[in-house]
């Protein structure tokens, strides 16, 4: 069945786009296009690995009133895990900071879906967000564009514009620090020029998201963020 | 099912995508035994390197070596400049060393049944020992396989030749003479031939290629018959093999059999000057803090001394944290205007940036309007107006839009500037660093170098006011082995380098006094006085015309100079030289014209040091993260002749900024100029803090350039 969908789609996005041989990287080559069929047959990871509560976040945890947002975030590219606090609010956007520490490191979100990175190479400037949090909020399906800027090597704001897919999972408990409630998993399936990428949202049934594991650019790959309470 | 579900998504993005079309043309990291991007061996390719790729490749078989630095200036055109030892060429010298300047042009891109065809010049300026020009197209015929063909004519011209066309003049000794011209008559011209070759990636590190080359090695070949010369080269076959192994990004090392009778090996070594050697270890900016609307109009602070200077100490508290120095701050009741000067930060718009939100964590909430004046030598540049609810509006938007919002406007126009704080002036800063000094391309050994030590300190005594001074010591080195005398025919104004760079030390490298004005809107000026560089002490004034928002500036220069002692202490020497006097006056008006498509020309027009009078052409591509690459030329109204080897003054320059290599944020740059030969004619006084310099970067064009920066 699988097969038999996967060739159908291929055939389309050949007959749509793509030059029969090419040393190009255009849109959609024969190559890219395979790469893509390749991540679809073998997606990447539906679960967030189970992690356990540091001994930094359970002292956060404690020593913080129950109104204090708090998260974890893990970076391939930094070493371990690290607990967060927002520092600045801004609207409907958060700056998060390391807690306990004058790390000058931040995370900003849109209530949940990381917007910009700094500190962080190659930084994530700005985002546009609106379409997918909408939808992933909703826990509704649908298909909204979703745009990342990075600051390259010369200064330049590049901006990598991608059209995602948002489809429901299962049902999941979360269970992470002080959070403990259903949600609904909700995934992000993007596509840009050269690369493709799947985001995985864990949403409360108002709404929030409780635990997500989303794509910050081609150089850093996945950031796992995992309320606390 | 969620897999399904999963899969189809991703085909319906796939679908989705925008399907703005990108050409990703023909490029190659490789480069061949000339240096140049080519996957084959000694012949040329239609392939170039990526755009901004900088690469030095050093490829030698017995008896010959070829040094190349290649910049691809454009995504289809590169430059090169090679030296090139050849063992025993010629009777008069045990090496004969060579300089050499390369330039391609792609014509035609790679299409999906056409090749793309690229034409170039080989050491087309100067004596031409490796002259030659081609036509060459190259098509990919997969991922892994790239065929090569191409016509040369020269050099690239003389093996198998199938016809031949006007006359060239074939290179022997004899026509050297002063060399360093354009030889328009010769290119291709003479004896044209085919060559051809294959290049096929086994791996992604390793690659083979072969060719049939069309270069006879006839000179070598015939100085190998000459007894006086030393030379032993046998071609035996047009055909070349190569095996390329890409040792680590950036590192490519070449195994090769030549003409059938040599073995070789070439290393080539690459960066992209976008691609930072370290990740920026710039820390996070702080973010900028929302007022609550109902503070908006609380005007009470205005009458508390305390709120008034908490605000101030916090401002400068968090400053400092960023690095940027605070000259001065005036506070009113809607307006908070900051005096800053940032010498941290390569892009002035990253200063900016962070100020206005230092701003916006410390100023009370009823100022609505920020301003932030750049400094610098205690020049105000340019005054900078953000409104305080833009900045809360526009910190998670494009940078463009903070862009769009900013107004930038010259300082002396806007007036009103913070006055310095008390007991800022005098200000000393100081620093203890070694550095290199080169002589290159000397026939006896191409390249000496010295490692000194120096202390330099800048002692600001008021707004504008500097006197600097340093001093070196030699640690290591050879240059005092240098002993070529200088046969120069014109008065002796920089030939003399040997001499100077003799000197152990400690040698006062410079000790100036000098002063920064600015007289009105869009005019600066400097003045300055003392032992201006190595060679030289005296006076230097300067003016600058330059608006805010402009990309052309006009200067004018006067110097009154003497000529400094060998032991660069306190002592002057005779302007008598054995090539004539050196003149007291020389001085020059320029024009600036910044392309803001990252190029930018300058020229210099008026008398140089010797003298003679004429004008220098500078052009160079410059990055917005402080590299810089350029190349120059003067032409003054002496003769090649009297001029001596190499005809007319020429060279390239760069820079190299340190945060590029290190990832912490500094405005340290190095900076270098290389030229094939050092002569008198088309010379200029080198003295520091040009205004051009100090006061471009914070002008709008450039800021704009920068602009990634601001929220960073």
């Amino acid at each position: 069945m699988i097969v038999t969908r996967l060739l159908v789609g291929l055939a389309v996005v050949a007959m749509l786009a793509l030059p029969g041989c090419t040393s190009r990287k255009s849109d959609l080559t024969l190559l890219s296009a395979g790469k893509l069929a390749k991540a679809a047959l073998r997606p990447p990871k539906l679960e967030l690995d189970p992690v356990k509560l540091s001994r930094t976040a359970r002292k956060a945890l404690a020593s913080t009133g129950p109104d204090e947002a708090l998260a974890t975030v893990q970076f391939p590219s930094v070493k371990g895990q690290s607990v967060l606090r927002v520092i600045e609010t801004n609207g409907a956007y958060g700056t998060w900071a390391a807690w306990g520490s004058s790390d000058r490191r931040t995370v900003t979100t849109k209530n949940g879906i990381i917007t910009a990175t700094r500190a962080i190479p190659p930084d994530l400037m700005s985002a546009d967000v609106d379409g997918v949090l909408t939808l992933v909020s909703r826990r509704e399906e649908g298909t909204a564009l979703y745009t990342q800027r990075y600051l390259d090597g010369n200064h330049q704001e590049i901006e990598a514009k991608t059209s995602c897919v948002v489809s429901r999972g299962y049902e999941k408990f979360v269970e992470y620090g002080q959070v403990s409630q259903p949600a609904l998993q909700m995934f992000s399936s993007c596509v840009a020029r050269n690369s493709q990428f799947v985001d995985l949202y864990l949403v409360s049934n108002s709404g929030r998201i409780l635990q997500s594991r989303q794509w910050v650019g081609p150089k850093l790959g996945f950031a796992t963020f995992q309320l606390l309470r | 099912m969620i897999r399904k579900q999963f899969l189809f998504a991703t085909m319906l993005a796939a679908l989705m995508m925008p399907g703005a079309s990108h050409a990703d043309s023909l490029t190659t990291t490789k480069t061949n035994n000339y240096g140049v991007p080519s996957g084959l061996i000694d012949m040329p390719t239609a392939e170039m390197a990526p755009d901004s790729e900088f690469s030095i490749t050093v490829s030698h078989f017995p008896g010959y070596t070829k040094s190349t630095a290649t910049f691809q200036v454009l995504p289809w055109l590169s430059g090169s400049f090679r030296y090139s030892g050849i063992d025993g060429l010629s009777p008069a010298f045990r090496i004969y060393y060579d300089r050499s300047f390369d330039v391609r042009i792609r014509l035609l891109e790679e299409t999906d049944y056409l090749p793309a065809v690229a034409v170039g010049l080989q050491d087309f300026l100067g004596t031409g020992v490796l002259s030659g020009e081609y036509i060459v197209a190259t098509k990919a015929i997969n991922n892994r396989l790239r065929v090569t063909g191409g016509i040369g004519w020269g050099r690239l011209g003389s093996y198998n030749s199938f016809a031949s066309w006007r006359n060239r003049q074939p290179f022997t000794f004899a026509g050297v003479g002063t060399g360093g011209n354009f030889r328009f008559s010769d290119y291709f011209s003479g004896r044209m031939a085919f060559f051809g070759g294959l290049t096929y990636d086994i791996t992604d590190k390793i690659s083979v290629s072969a060719e049939y080359s069309s270069d006879a090695y006839e000179f070598e070949e015939r100085q190998t018959a000459n007894p006086a010369a030393a030379i032993s080269f046998n071609h035996k076959s047009p055909w070349n093999f190569g095996l390329t192994y890409r040792a680590a990004e950036g590192v490519d090392v070449r195994l090769f059999s030549l003409a059938g009778s040599e073995i070789g090996a070439s290393v080539s070594l690459s960066l992209n000057v976008k691609k930072p050697a370290t990740a920026s270890l710039e820390q996070a900016p702080l973010p900028v803090a929302v007022r609550d609307p109902a503070a908006l109009n609380d005007l009470g602070w205005t009458l508390d001394q305390n709120t008034q200077k908490k605000s101030y100490r916090d401002f400068s508290t968090l400053l400092a944290q960023e690095q940027i120095e605070l000259i001065g701050l005036n506070i009113s009741e809607r307006t908070a205007h900051a005096l800053i000067e940032n010498n941290i930060y390569i892009a002035d718009a990253q200063a900016l940036g962070r100020t206005f939100r230092v701003l916006s964590r410390t100023m009370p909430a009823s100022i609505e309007t920020f301003h932030i004046t750049v400094s610098r030598n205690g020049l105000p540049l340019s005054t900078t107006t953000f409104r305080r609810s833009d900045l809360e509006r526009l910190e998670n938007a494009p940078a463009r839009d903070a862009l769009a919002a900013a107004v930038m406007t010259d300082s002396l126009r806007f007036g009103d500037i913070p006055a310095p704080l008390p007991g800022l002036y005098p200000k000393l800063e100081w620093k203890i660093a070694p550095f290199a000094r080169t002589y290159t391309f000397d026939p006896d050994q191409p390249f000496r170098a010295d490692v000194r030590l120096r202390a330099r300190a800048d002692w600001h005594l008021g707004k504008g006011w500097i006197v600097s001074g340093s001093s070196s010591v030699k640690l290591f080195g050879n240059l005092d082995q240098v002993t070529r005398p200088s046969n120069s025919l014109m008065p002796h104004v920089r030939t003399n380098a040997a001499r100077y760079n003799r000197e152990a030390g400690p040698t006062i490298d410079q000790l100036t006094i000098a002063k920064y004005s600015r007289h009105g809107p869009n005019v600066y000026s400097r003045l300055t006085a003392g032992y201006l560089e190595m060679m030289y002490a005296g006076v230097s004034g300067e003016v600058l015309w330059k608006p805010v928002d402009s990309r052309l500036a006009f200067g004018a220069e006067v110097n009154f100079v003497h000529p400094r002692d060998f032991d660069q202490l306190l002592g002057l020497r005779t302007r008598q030289t054995p090539g004539g006097v050196i003149p007291h006056w020389n001085g020059h008006v320029s024009a600036y014209y910044d392309f803001q498509n990252g190029f930018d020309a300058t020229v210099h027009a008026g008398r140089y040091l010797a003298g003679d009078w004429g004008a220098t052409l500078e052009v160079a591509r410059s990055f917005s993260n402080g590299w810089r690459f350029g190349a120059f030329a003067t032409k003054t109204n002496v003769s090649a002749a009297t001029f001596g080897e190499g005809s007319f003054d020429k060279g390239i320059f760069f820079s190299v900024p340190l945060t590029w290599l290190i990832g912490q944020p500094t405005r340290q740059t190095y900076s270098d100029t290389i030229r094939p030969l050092q002569r008198d004619g088309g010379q200029r006084l080198k003295v520091d803090g040009r205004l051009y310099d100090v006061v471009n970067d914070a002008h709008r064009p450039s800021v704009a350039e920068s602009w990634g920066k601001f929220w960073r």
